[in-house]
């Protein structure tokens, strides 16, 4: 590898997105997601001498993001709300056995958001692009924070079912 | 294929409000539980999860909108670069390495004219001798975001179809170009215009008139300029600057959501301007104001005009000469079949709706692919017996319409006629998750097909391929490793094991499979040959060069 601290960098920009979607499934709140991402940054600088630039970095980037979540339970180990460490190896293990199929899902996705009319898909960018908490939310566009869940919730399932509907209607594809 | 998910309003009310953190303590537990216990509901809970993550990703993709005073900022503006630089304190010592905060690279005049394609090392750089110059910013891990696909002539040096952008300023003396982002967005520029590539989905223009088409996968284009910004919702239009610095935006078709900025370059004014519209936006009195529209519009993006390969009875002698199993020339009127010039196995039988014929058509010695909402494609009826028992080689010219990902050829399992799995698939490879530089071409390799249809052998391309120029690919397998050619270069050679199989095989081009119009080529293809050898490195030289030097 010519120059290792270039070729980490250009291979932590590529795949940032993909580490921070991960880290997402087992770590619910965003700024959270954000610490475990950079504690796993560190990590995988630490060992990325070790990394074989014949194989593919996420994998490899991955079990390290892994090993990061784990680390991260502990020492939020007195928050409410923390799943086992049998219900992470469980998730882990599900989301390796469908890894393909959330790839496939994702790209379906992009196609369902321009179904969205303007107006649903500026709720949705304000709640996810800038992270608006729903009150402020519900207070801007005057309606009760329980009629602005309801709203997210059922774009959410519609979302959900258009990417069902596209992945079942490309079942017959590679 | 998900397996099928029982509508349970419940369960999806439950994964819901976890998202949101809006579960009792109670629920939690009982959420828990069903994680672990139950595995239909984690599937679930793992895909709608995912959704949910991939949602921030997705919704956070309008990139920013500049000021002038950021656009011209020599510091890579995406959020993602801006995250990492966060992580600067912590990991210093790689950091330094990465964003440094020099001055712009020297203009480094290149001589390279390559006119059937880029070399595969554009230079960042370029200049000519009218005063026309790009300044590629000095980033060490800058990609490629746009490509140039066509000039009017007047400009020359290494500014010519082919050459790649990396973020940096552009200055056009005179002339037009017309550029190609990765995102598929296309824009217009005529000089003398200054504009400045941000990255593969926004540029900034501070002077000169610039018209831009941006089909659906680029939505949320943005077009800076010194006083607004104008964010593309699929659309064409065009800007204008005049000299006091005032935009004029037209809309041609479509709609764009356009914003007056203030000094700190957020958004004081914004509109919804439909076509057909002509909005001048006025920084000093702050105001948008509605204009008369003039017949003709203010700029428009320019047809490219469709030249043939010409290829040169030395080069089908060549062809001949490594004796191929198949060699397709598109020669013949016949829009139903197209003739093995070799053998009288293996013709390609043409499938395209009557009611879409312009989807593909043999025509000018070549065949010539449309999006179409059918399928449309040609393939093998005869299959290949054994044809991955050994080495071979698949050779094709290209000329893309554009860089959206493509299949342009497939061998697929005869045992599979749907083409489901594939030994191997040639395409332009943008929208995947595997790792390469967006634009590039993909050779994939997975034997047996039919049992490792999740796994695969690829070599990528160096580099975004070039709209709208012809582009020689070959494709070679051999035992041990498998190698991609581009433009009569090596891009890439992989160790393969257990590469060789049983099996009959057939070819399949315009598309994945025949069951949809995924991955739809769009573009004209040329003189495709199958070889049951591996051409060397020489021979595919040889071949480039034939068609390149004529």
């Amino acid at each position: 590898m010519a120059d290792p601290d270039k070729e980490f960098a250009r291979l932590l920009t590529i795949h940032d997105r993909e580490l921070r979607r991960y880290i997402s499934l087992f770590v619910s709140r965003r700024d959270d997601v954000e610490e475990v991402l950079q504690q796993t940054a560190i990590m995988l600088w630490e060992k990325f001498a070790g990394y074989d630039p014949q194989r593919e970095f996420l994998p490899w980037a991955i079990r390290f993001a892994y090993f990061e979540i784990l680390n991260f339970r502990k020492q939020i180990a007195r928050r409410r709300f923390q799943h086992s460490e049998e219900t992470l190896l469980a998730l882990a293990e599900t989301r390796d056995d469908l890894a393909e199929e959330l790839n496939r899902r994702r790209l379906a996705l992009k196609h369902c958001l321009t179904k969205l009319n303007a107006h649903d898909r500026s709720l949705l960018e304000r709640r996810y692009s800038d992270s608006s908490s729903v009150k402020s939310l519900a207070e801007e566009t005057g309606r009760t924070v329980k009629a602005l869940y309801r709203r997210l919730d059922r774009l959410r399932q519609l979302i959900y079912e258009c990417v069902d509907s596209r992945i079942a209607s490309d079942a017959t594809l590679e | 294929m998900p397996e099928p998910w029982v509508p349970d309003p419940e369960s999806e009310d439950l994964i819901l409000r976890r998202f949101d953190e809006r579960l009792t303590e109670a629920e939690f537990a009982a959420f828990e539980r069903r994680l672990r216990s139950d595995a239909a509901f984690r599937q679930h809970y793992v895909r709608m999860a995912d959704l949910n993550a991939c949602l921030y990703d997705e919704l956070s993709e309008v990139p920013m909108r500049l000021t002038a005073a950021e656009a011209t900022s020599r510091t890579a503006w995406t959020s993602r670069t801006m995250i990492w630089s966060c992580l600067a304190a912590t990991v210093a010592a790689i950091l330094v390495a990465i964003w440094p905060s020099g001055s712009q690279t020297d203009v480094v005049p290149v001589t390279t004219a390559v006119n059937s394609g880029p070399s595969p090392n554009a230079a960042p750089s370029g200049a000519d001798e009218a005063g026309t110059r790009f300044l590629a910013d000095e980033s060490a891990n800058a990609q490629d975001a746009a490509v140039l696909v066509m000039t009017d002539g007047q400009t020359a040096g290494p500014l010519v179809a082919g050459f790649r952008f990396r973020p940096g300023m552009l200055k056009l003396d005179r002339g037009y170009m017309q550029i190609e982002f990765i995102s598929g967005a296309v824009v217009g520029l005529t000089g003398p215009a200054e504009f400045r590539i941000e990255s593969s989905s926004a540029a900034t223009i501070f002077s000169g008139q610039a018209a831009a088409n941006v089909p659906e996968r680029a939505r949320g284009f943005v077009l800076n300029t010194p006083s607004a910004a104008v964010v593309d919702l699929g659309t064409e239009f065009a800007v204008e600057i005049d000299s006091s610095g005032n935009t004029e935006v037209e809309v041609i078709s479509g709609e764009v959501e356009l914003s007056l900025l203030g000094d700190d370059g957020s958004t004081l004014l914004s509109e919804r301007v439909n076509d057909p519209r002509v909005v001048r936006v006025d920084r000093d009195e702050l105001k948008l104001t509605e204009m008369g529209r003039v017949s003709e519009p203010m700029s428009q993006l320019r047809a490219i005009p469709e030249t043939p390969l010409t290829v040169s009875d030395k080069y089908v002698q060549s062809v001949l000469d490594f004796r191929p199993l198949i060699y397709w020339r598109f020669e013949q009127s016949d829009q139903n079949r197209i003739r093995n010039e070799v053998s009288d196995q293996w013709h390609a039988i043409v499938y395209a709706a009557e009611s879409e014929p312009e989807g593909l058509r043999i025509a000018e010695g070549c065949a010539r692919f449309r999006r179409t909402t059918a399928s449309r494609f040609f393939r093998t009826e005869e299959s290949l017996p054994n044809l991955n028992a050994g080495d071979y080689s698949i050779e094709l010219w290209i000329r893309p319409d554009d860089l959206s990902h493509s299949t342009c050829l497939g061998i697929f399992p005869e045992s599979e006629p749907d083409a489901r799995t594939h030994l191997n698939v040639i395409e332009i490879a943008t929208e995947t998750f595997l790792i390469h530089e967006p634009g590039a071409i993909r050779f994939l390799h997975r034997n047996p097909p039919e049992q490792q249809w999740k796994l695969g052998t690829n070599a990528f391309s160096k580099g975004i391929c070039t709209p709208h120029q012809w582009q020689h690919i070959v494709a070679v397998k051999q035992s041990a490793s498998m190698a991609l050619y581009y433009n009569g270069q090596l891009a890439r050679r992989v160790d393969l094991s257990d590469a060789n199989g049983p099996g009959s095989y057939r070819l399949l081009a315009g598309q994945l499979n025949p069951a949809s119009n995924w991955r739809q080529y769009s573009g004209a293809m040329d003189e495709v040959a199958l070889y049951p050898m591996s051409l060397t490195e020489e021979q595919v030289a040889l071949h480039y060069r034939l068609v390149v030097e004529k």
